[in-house]
């Protein structure tokens, strides 16, 4: 019995204090650790090397002579943007969370433009359509003067379930207009699977729309098999009326991908500016210091095949908002896309 | 020497008979602590504080004992040394200058287990300690056990279900009739796992749901050779009276897989305990 007592104890004990044993190492937070590990993270994780023409290794010898663990978080932080900023990749950033520092975005527009000026739900609400429905802030619909029908997406971020609830009555009441604006220009994005679906609201033919791939190992062109997604019909019904579909420079990823899908569409016109070129699915990683970064992970392309990464979608018909029309109260592109639906 | 069998051997038959059936339905509440590092996801130390409930029944028959078990926990999950982490809005106010404002990250990990096994006695003895009895058994037998840690952390840590056949040891020892003392240890033979695939996400070109995509990307056949996850399950019982018993139970846990990266999770568990037979 004594032994029994014993033997269990010990084995508790000895269960319990070995936490760090059985664990494994931890790599220990350091500048140069913090340096090595974003490096290793987006060699191992990043989809876009090839497609955006990225030489990582040049990067590394570059930068790693100037690193050291005297440096301070400020330091690190202005070198570990260094390393990221050739991505120009709206899915590649640096979330610091400490010290107060700020985001860095790889991208080139997100760094120059803070916040977006040719587009507001407001404008549109107080001086085109004062019946403007709100489901949520990023869901919006109604009927514009002349039987044309306006949908708002500012996201795809809820579950898919929230959409097949939401989308059936919306679409209802948007059934007998004579044509359709489907307005993504601040898009800022969500999920795929929502872009396939709502798209499937408006498809006339199922067609494929996007074949994707990401990273399966750690070698740089280790790339899972392709997925094809197609635009399939959903719904009770399909709303196959002219659309006018609006874009911007800020419309991204899964309002991109929803792009894609709605082009395939031939009663679809994209109408805007061309979108922001970052179609991936991200992750968030962390450095030893706690602070996260972003990496997107696969290899999105078109229905041709081909990557539009740092590209865009380019609009069938170009035209944009000035900062000084938008604070006037008027939404030029959205009139130009009811003169042409009327 | 002869004499010391004999009365080993007697014993023995007597330890067998005096193996009543019974039947005994457990409830227990308590505190886990559970350290993880998963270098699919980070390479952080996390850790939680959660509180634990536990429901079980076991049948003790002439020959061996049928358990289920089932096991949940819940509580605050961060990395080791980071637990206030502030991310800082990337937002920026209408006139171009930066959000000063910023927000905790949250996370918290879900655990859950579900347990049948079934061990035969193998062995049993009797000894006399001054004037109380002690009767002891030992054990061997098998288990499938079923375990799921989620989390909803930012970087997504700590995702795994883990469905594995093990092997089982369990000693009892029965002290004076009132004081019930058992261990048993668990040793996966093979598992069926499940993880985030490589790249950590999920999505799904066929409107397949999140859950159905996460097993049917996720899930890979493991073995002893690459999943190892030894469990150690400790409990005392004093008989309050014939049919009720209080305790308290300790659970352990080693667990490493090293698909597709290493992770590593260790976890200990106290619980007080009621039960009733």
């Amino acid at each position: 019995m004594k032994k029994l007592i014993i033997i269990t104890s010990f084995t508790i004990f000895l269960f319990t204090s070995c936490q760090k044993a059985l664990l494994g190492p931890v790599v220990s937070n350091t500048p140069v650790n913090n340096f090595e590990e974003m490096w290793k993270g987006y060699d191992a994780w990043y989809g876009g090397f090839e497609v955006r023409n990225i030489n990582w290794d040049s990067i590394y010898k570059n930068l790693r002579p100037g690193v050291s663990n005297n440096m301070t978080n400020q330091q690190l932080y202005d070198v570990l943007a260094q390393m990221i900023k050739p991505f120009n990749d709206i899915h590649v950033f640096l979330q610091p969370t400490s010290d107060d520092l700020p985001r860095y975005e790889s991208s080139v527009f997100f760094r120059n433009n803070k916040v977006q000026h040719d587009f507001s739900i407001k404008v549109i609400k107080e001086n085109y359509l004062p019946g403007l429905t709100t489901v949520d802030d990023n869901l919006h619909y109604g009927i514009l003067d002349g039987n044309i029908g306006y949908l708002h997406f500012g996201e795809f971020g809820m579950p898919l379930s929230f959409y097949k609830q939401k989308m059936p009555d919306i679409m209802e009441v948007l059934k007998n207009t004579k044509a359709m604006i489907v307005d993504i220009r601040n898009h800022a994005g969500g999920d795929d699977e929502v872009s396939r679906y709502v798209a499937g609201l408006f498809a006339k033919n199922p067609a494929l729309f996007m074949t994707t791939r990401k990273r399966k190992g750690p070698g740089r062109n280790d790339f899972t098999a392709p997925d094809k997604w197609y635009v399939e019909k959903q719904g009770d019904f399909q709303y196959t009326n002219p659309v006018i579909l609006l874009t911007t420079r800020w419309t991204a990823s899964a309002g991109e991908t929803f792009t894609w899908a709605m082009n395939t569409q031939p009663e679809v016109t994209q109408m805007g500016d061309t979108t922001a070129g970052g179609f991936t699915d991200v992750i968030s990683r962390e450095l030893p210091n706690g602070w996260l970064y972003f990496v997107g992970v696969g290899d999105y392309r078109d229905a041709a095949g081909k990557s539009e990464e740092g590209i865009g979608v380019a609009p069938g018909i170009y035209t944009i908002n000035l900062k000084s029309d938008i604070d006037a109260g008027k939404d030029k592109v959205l009139e130009q896309a009811i003169d042409i639906l009327k | 020497m002869q004499t010391k069998i004999l009365i080993l051997v007697l014993a023995s038959m007597v330890g067998v008979k005096a193996m009543a059936q019974e039947n005994k339905f457990t409830l227990g509440v308590g505190y886990q602590r559970t350290w993880m590092l998963d270098k699919q996801a980070s390479p952080l130390k996390y850790q939680t504080s959660e509180k634990t409930i536990l429901l079980g029944y076991d049948h003790t028959g002439s020959k061996g004992i049928f358990g289920a078990q089932i096991n949940g926990a819940l509580g605050d999950f961060f990395p080791t040394g980071f637990k206030g982490r502030q991310m800082y809005d990337p937002g920026y106010n209408d006139d171009g200058t930066p959000k000063k404002d910023s927000s905790y990250i949250p996370g918290t990990l879900y655990n859950g287990r579900i347990k049948i096994s079934y061990v035969r006695q193998a062995t049993s003895g009797y000894n006399v300690i001054g004037k109380e009895k002690l009767y002891s058994h030992n054990y061997y037998g098998a288990s499938l056990n079923n375990q799921l840690f989620y989390s909803d952390n930012i970087v997504r840590t700590g995702w795994l279900n883990s469905a594995s056949f093990n092997g089982e040891y369990m000693h009892t020892a029965l002290l004076n009739t009132n004081h019930f003392f058992s261990i048993k240890i668990s040793i996966p033979l093979f598992a069926e796992n499940t993880r985030l695939p490589y790249h950590n996400t999920i999505s799904s070109p066929i409107g397949e749901s999140n859950i159905k995509t996460f097993f049917r990307e996720g899930s890979r056949f493991a073995w002893f050779g690459n999943f190892q996850n030894i469990q150690i399950d400790a409990a005392y019982e004093y008989n309050i009276s014939n049919h009720w018993s209080m305790g308290v139970r300790y659970f352990g846990q080693w667990l490493h897989y090293s698909k597709e990266k290493p992770i590593n999770l260790f976890q200990n568990n106290i619980a007080i305990t009621t039960s009733l037979k």
